[in-house]
């Protein structure tokens, strides 16, 4: 995609100082472009890291090539970016380690995160990737209230978690893949037992 | 919306992040999730979240009271039974609920769980080890209601599971001797005027239990009073105590009752320090003093830590106990 084609992600001009801002370009996994003023990046400490330690000038930015994030798609690109522009100024939260955490998600957010959950799920991946910490927090509050007046047999359904049989049964079969020849050791011992041989050697 | 659309891979996120999802759930939903296989319960107990307080209530039915930082969840861990209302009186097995209803304080639906494979021990447990919570906080019995025999209760609950007994004074007095008996508690709550045979009454008090709360104390002698060898004694409704607490002080200045740290007394009057003190030496202070916060809960102190001003004495060694007068309550602090 060309620069002058790159959407520009949800930009409230007027909250905008008067200085001369910076918008970088970034590109998702799937060639997607966006550019993304840089008080929105400062939402992300993973992105923001990144851009002070590049130190590109407007020029740099226009005339370089979009900053690659492989890992993410465009779709989820544009749900977090839209996001950053939303929240941009605001102070980031810090865990003050309580549990359970109180987490509010505003109707922007409960907007914006309604998505399927598979979308969902990129979402979160993203957030925690590119080290954003109030996204992290109202998706996660999201998938935790899913929770909500379920049953323990219901929510292994929703969360896709394996039984005490099936994990046990994975263990084995992953004990297996890992080695092998520690099995058919073991086959081998457990038939010379049945033949009544004492020693294996 | 399709149903794949209502399935989320938890598991396929980064640990970190799954802790945090399930911190982030209520407390009812985390008990839940932890409900749904080992892995769950692990999960849980590795966000290291803890509960404040647990109290058992033992009345016609079992119920575990979980206090957390904003909510109590009650869990009906044991069915009510029928007969029991309909006056029989004979004891019963407990055992668990085919149903354990659930009542969280905040939200008006009950949440029923049906674990077949549960006992009540396997409850109490895992709620234990979930929350980080080593011992029962409280265990309260209402003997006159309680119907379970004294074999279920021992079979269900290990003796040194409880930290604070509670015993009512009404009830069966060779039942009650046997959960006193059974249970090492370190801290116990019991009536002294319900124990007709008084040498069952020192028996207990003889137990170097840490804190020791008598209710009805109106009848509590000195010699009930010096051989509390307790750190803590708290005791309620003492009537004509104020001669005998002249003499304790008389009887603790040249070294009885060495263990002891704190002592309170609730007064049906108001007690005068120049009363209190007759043929005691006594110095009115004006410092304060804080009472350590680990201790609080130990001493029984619902109030604030910290003291001003008080009465002090000496005892052996230049031990100094300071006294404190609250309309109704008299507080004696040993500080070392």
């Amino acid at each position: 995609m060309s620069v002058e084609n790159a959407p520009v992600v949800d930009v409230d001009e007027a909250a905008i100082p008067v200085e001369k801002k910076m918008y970088y370009r970034f590109e998702s996994n799937d060639k997607k472009e966006f550019r993304v003023s840089e008080l929105a990046i400062q939402q992300s400490e993973t992105l923001n890291r990144l851009v002070e330690a590049m130190g590109y000038t407007s020029e740099d930015v226009e005339n370089k090539p979009a900053i690659a994030i492989e890992n993410i798609d465009g779709k989820t690109l544009k749900l977090v970016f839209q996001w950053c522009e939303h929240h941009k100024g605001e102070a980031i939260p810090v865990d003050d380690g309580s549990v359970p955490k109180i987490v509010e998600i505003p109707e922007f957010d409960a907007k914006l995160m309604d998505i399927d959950n598979g979308l969902l799920f990129k979402l979160i991946w993203a957030a925690d990737y590119l080290n954003i910490v109030q996204l992290l927090n109202v998706s996660c509050k999201k998938v935790a209230n899913m929770a909500q007046g379920k049953t323990p047999a219901q929510l292994r359904r929703v969360y896709l978690l394996p039984s005490d049989e099936e994990d046990e049964a994975a263990k084995r079969a992953a004990q297996e893949a890992q080695d092998p020849r520690a099995r058919e050791v073991e086959e081998e011992f457990e038939e010379r037992k049945r033949q009544g041989g004492n020693s294996f050697f | 919306m399709d149903v794949v659309a209502f399935i989320f891979p938890l598991l396929s996120l980064k640990p970190e992040v799954v802790q945090f999802i399930i911190k982030c759930m209520d407390e009812i939903d985390i008990v839940t999730f932890s409900l749904i296989s080992r892995g769950t319960k692990n999960l849980v107990e590795s966000i290291g979240f803890t509960a404040t307080k647990i109290t058992i209530y033992v009345q016609g039915g079992l119920l575990l009271s979980l206090k957390f930082r904003t909510k109590t969840i009650d869990f009906d861990l044991v069915e009510w039974n029928d007969e029991w209302r309909e006056g029989i009186d004979d004891q019963y097995d407990m055992t668990v609920a085919d149903v354990v209803s659930v009542e969280p304080d905040d939200v008006p639906e009950m949440v029923d769980y049906e674990m077949p494979n549960f006992e009540l021990k396997d409850w109490i447990g895992h709620l234990m080890f979930i929350f980080h919570i080593r011992f029962i906080d409280y265990f309260d019995f209402e003997l006159s209601d309680c119907r379970f025999t004294f074999d279920s209760i021992s079979r269900e609950f290990n003796r040194n599971s409880v930290k604070h007994l509670i015993i009512p004074s009404t009830g069966n007095q060779f039942y009650r001797q046997q959960l006193i008996d059974y249970f090492q508690a370190p801290r116990i709550t019991i009536p002294s005027n319900d124990f007709p045979e008084r040498h069952l009454f020192h028996r207990v008090l003889i137990q170097n239990h840490d804190f020791v709360c008598i209710y009805d104390g109106g009848n509590f002698t000195l010699n009930d009073l010096m051989i509390t060898n307790s750190k803590a004694i708290r005791i309620y409704d003492g009537q004509t105590m104020m001669k005998t607490i002249n003499r304790f002080i008389k009887l603790w200045q040249p070294g009885s009752n060495l263990r002891l740290e704190c002592l309170v007394i609730y007064l049906n009057e108001v007690w005068l320090p120049q009363d209190l003190f007759k043929s005691i030496t006594y110095t009115e202070m004006n410092d304060e003093i804080e009472v350590e916060s680990d201790k609080r809960e130990e001493y029984g102190l619902f109030d604030s830590n910290v003291r001003r001003g008080g009465y002090a004495i000496w005892g052996l060694r230049g031990i100094q106990a300071r006294f404190f007068f609250h309309d109704n309550r008299i507080e004696m602090f040993i500080r070392f």
